[in-house]
């Protein structure tokens, strides 16, 4: 699991890598939590890198979305792949969290 | 669906542990590579193994020794793979779990019961019987 930041003019940028699951979600719900915790409004969570995802991955990206959202801030997600993107759609992630297909879209948008 | 006794499953068979979880994975994905699935069917094959298997592993014994899990997998002639797993603990059954609410706003969101429902919205097929005071959970990916 890899999850690095960018700061752009707009906002944080979040990108993840790897696989999402049991033994991953929980380093990377800590290392968005801490990245986070700078006050950013606007974060965007890129997934290109992720290519596996289960409930842990969905458990952990709930309370990064749940913290963000307590901030007052503005959580989206961009480039989710196959596999992701399905479970995204069958837990009703993708209606409440804002999708985007490009990083590009998600920047402008938020 | 549902494979007859006879059909040819092959198995591993471990302690249910968590550390355990990669090497039931591995060993049935092994097999699937084999058969030549294709790459998304085997990302929710090893999705469906982790949510299944750690959920046995959570809830289903309790006391500090963990039960055994067996877990098979077997190739039909219909272009069907099956994926078995027998457990001895509490009775449960996944393919009748309430679904979770997945149109609620993020602030009602609870994550409980997400990992069965993947579990039937991923695969074609899940089947539960209890028996022998084991649960025989099948669950089928069509080619």
């Amino acid at each position: 699991m890899d999850v690095t930041s960018i700061q752009n003019e707009k906002g944080l940028i979040i990108n993840a890598a790897g696989r999402l699951d049991t033994t991953t979600a929980s380093d990377f719900e800590s290392r968005c939590l801490e990245m986070i915790s700078s006050g950013d409004q606007n974060i965007v969570i890129d997934l290109q890198g992720i290519e596996y995802i289960s409930s842990a991955g969905l458990r952990s990206i709930l309370s990064v979305g749940k913290k963000v959202r307590a901030d007052g801030g503005n959580l989206v997600f961009c480039n989710l792949k196959g596999m992701v993107r399905e479970v995204f759609e069958i837990s009703g992630f993708s209606s409440i969290f804002t999708i985007h297909d490009t990083r590009e879209q998600a920047l402008e948008a938020i | 669906m549902r494979p007859s006794e006879q059909d040819e499953f092959s198995w591993i068979k471990l302690p249910g542990t968590a550390e355990n979880l990669s090497s039931f994975q591995k060993y049935i994905l092994d097999l699937v590579k084999q058969h030549e699935a294709p790459p998304d069917i085997t990302l929710k094959i090893e999705m469906v193994l982790e949510e299944v298997l750690l959920n046995i592993i959570n809830y289903a014994y309790s006391g500090d020794r963990p039960g055994i899990i067996k877990a098979g997998c077997l190739f039909s002639d219909e272009g069907v793979i099956v994926v078995r797993i027998i457990d001895q603990g509490v009775p449960f059954d996944p393919s009748s779990s309430p679904d979770p609410d997945t149109t609620l706003p993020l602030e009602d969101r609870d994550i409980g019961g997400l990992g069965i429902f993947l579990v039937r919205r991923m695969s074609d097929q899940v089947d539960y019987q209890r028996k022998d005071g084991q649960n025989i959970l099948d669950i089928g990916f069509r080619l």
